[in-house]
């Protein structure tokens, strides 16, 4: 030991200005309000014996390993009979843990962990990868891909082996735009948007590839399908084409088939609106409402994007000014919280909308948000140039850049698995 | 009083804990601060370990260790943060006009970041070692508790890192080029 050098370092280290942000213990006590502790029997070192924790005495050691080895010997007998031997699964609905994060890297799906980084291709594309979706149990991903001037095909790849299928079969899926397919809350069917006859129809394709059906007709055009938590309905985006319906709107159809329900329709005219009417529409995860961008006018009659939510009788409650230019709100897991984005970055907020704050992006931007993380911490967005995926704390101030080369502009989606 | 307010903390007792929280905050900031270097990062790693103590405290034992527990989870809310910033894209300085002379009296040392530098080459395996012993003051048989080390690793890490330390700040005869974090 250098005494000296010892000294030395500990004025060092002693002579460093100690500034606590004002408001940092503040997020910090807010953010445990989020998190549930975990239960003394989740950790054995807690309630076995206290010798087997310490350096006890050998007698009580010796016990307590007598007992540790006797009921390790009854889980095992009888785990076979009480435990299926399947992968945990997160819960069917509300905050789950965070799996991998699904983006296009050189036109290839990728999966990206997040916390450990490296990315895997996910085989069974035809061409080019689009838009993808986890299913609810987070062990598959379904994508658009496609070949030059071919028909868009839905591909369903296992996360874990790597097989795909192609579940569209033979059917001609065009598309004007590939979003990502909707599952439904049990994970068998998909719901995507699709041409017959030169008409969008919603269609809803069986998981295992047996079966694709219309759930609309020609009395809408749906585009952005979204399943309710419920199972009870798909949201979608009315997209006109026929000259006698010129506005776009916000419509349901029940997800057995039937008449569809227009909820909102945007204020001016087909040729006037904004590219993010009701786009990226979000449900609430009770399914009572959902959130989703429309038009408005301020004060001075010019438009902007505003936020609201509307309840499935159409009673609708904006929440953000037109003057904010807000858009993609997307709810917490939980249900609790909002997030959209405005014109300098991501704001948070209560369902009610009360209790905003801004999340700090690091100048990064926030051009559209993808979903809340499974755990609620974080939020995947698209930065400002809406290619690079990014991921906003949700709780604090950081933001890590999902930095793989050749990211594309596309809608990644972030799986959910067990906690 | 700390125990109480820990064992109703453990029973779900959000203001016990808030309370235990802001008793502590500014001494977790400041090691959090003087491991990783960067105030953003150890305020992230501080609310990281305080979530992770609400979460898991029900694995205390003994309750009068609570410091120690927080300083455990501490050190590893450090580490997590030094691995999520190696994914930011590389950060060059060029160091080549800053040379220093070769002294072991850091006092004699006036360039303070070639200190900083010196010490952010040491994994912070080094760095909490160095930090919870020359700075929080902890014997090295308590900070072997808080690392999960026997006390002879503890004074391995310290004669390392200071060796570490002392070769970064002895002149070279080339200019060298730091790196901070990793590129793709």
């Amino acid at each position: 030991m250098n005494d000296a050098w010892d000294r030395a370092l500990a004025a060092w280290l002693a002579d460093e200005p100690d500034m606590v942000p004002p408001e940092a213990l503040g997020q910090a006590l807010t953010a445990t309000r989020h998190v549930r502790q975990r239960s003394r029997l989740e950790f054995p070192g807690a309630w076995l014996p206290g010798g087997v924790v310490a350096s006890g005495s050998r007698p009580a050691l010796h016990l307590a390993t007598r007992l540790t080895v006797v009921l390790l010997l009854a889980a095992l007998i009888a785990a076979p009979f009480l435990v299926r031997s399947e992968r945990r699964l997160p819960p069917a609905l509300g905050p789950a843990g965070n799996g991998l994060i699904s983006t296009t890297v050189d036109g290839v799906l990728h999966l990206i962990d997040p916390e450990r980084g490296g990315a895997t291709p996910v085989r069974g594309g035809v061409g080019n990868d689009l838009a993808s979706a986890f299913s609810p149990d987070g062990t598959r991903v379904a994508f658009w891909s496609r070949r030059a001037a071919e028909p868009l095909r839905l591909i369903l790849a296992d996360v874990a082996s790597g097989t795909a299928r192609d579940i569209t079969g033979g059917m001609v899926v065009f598309a004007r735009q590939p979003v990502p397919p909707a599952w439904s809350p049990d994970g068998t069917r998909l719901a995507f948007s699709g041409r017959e006859n030169g008409r969008l129809r919603l269609y809803v394709a069986a998981a295992d590839g047996s079966s694709v059906e219309a759930v609309t007709g020609d009395e809408v055009g749906p585009t952005w399908p979204v399943w309710s938590p419920d199972g009870r309905w798909i949201a979608f985006r009315d997209d006109p084409e026929a000259l006698e319906r010129e506005r776009v709107g916000l419509g349901v159809v029940p997800a057995a088939g039937g008449d569809s329900i227009i909820l909102m329709r945007s204020t001016i005219g087909y040729g006037q609106h904004f590219g993010d009417d009701f786009k990226g529409i979000s449900w609430s995860p009770d399914s009572q409402r959902l959130a989703y961008t429309r038009n408005g006018s301020d004060s001075t009659q010019e438009l902007h994007n505003l936020v609201a939510l509307i309840d499935l009788e159409g009673r609708e409650r904006t929440l953000t000014d037109a003057e904010d230019g807000a858009a993609w709100p997307i709810w917490s897991p939980d249900g609790a919280q909002l997030a959209y984005r405005d014109a300098s970055g991501i704001v948070v907020t209560r369902a009610d909308g009360s209790s905003r704050r801004r999340l700090n992006t690091e100048g990064l931007g926030a051009c559209r948000l993808w979903r809340w993380s499974p755990d609620g911490t974080g939020i995947l967005a698209s930065a400002a140039d809406c290619v690079q995926p990014i991921v906003v704390d949700a709780l604090g101030t950081s933001v890590r850049v999902i930095d793989v080369p050749g990211a594309e502009s596309g809608t990644p989606d972030w799986q959910r698995v067990a906690e | 009083m700390s125990s109480e307010l820990v064992q109703r903390a453990q029973q779900g007792d959000h203001e016990a804990f808030d309370a235990l929280a802001t008793g502590s905050y500014a001494r977790l900031h400041g090691i959090a601060r003087r491991i990783l270097r960067d105030p953003d990062a150890a305020q992230d790693a501080v609310q990281d370990a305080l979530i992770r103590a609400w979460r898991d405290l029900r694995s205390l034992r003994d309750l009068d260790r609570y410091d120690a527990f927080m300083h455990r989870l501490l050190v590893r809310a450090c580490h997590d943060q030094v691995r999520r910033r190696r994914r930011r894209p590389v950060e060059v300085r060029d160091v080549s006009n800053t040379l220093v002379a070769s002294r072991d009296d850091l006092s004699q040392i006036d360039d303070r970041d070639a200190l900083e530098r010196a010490f952010l080459l040491l994994p912070v395996s080094q760095r909490a070692a160095l930090v919870l012993t020359h700075y929080v003051g902890l014997p090295a048989s308590e900070v072997g508790a808080v690392l999960g080390i026997p006390a002879g690793t503890v004074h391995s890490r310290l004669h390392y890192g200071a060796t570490a330390m002392r070769a970064a700040l002895a002149p070279t005869a080339t200019p060298r080029i730091a790196i901070r974090g990793h590129g793709r």
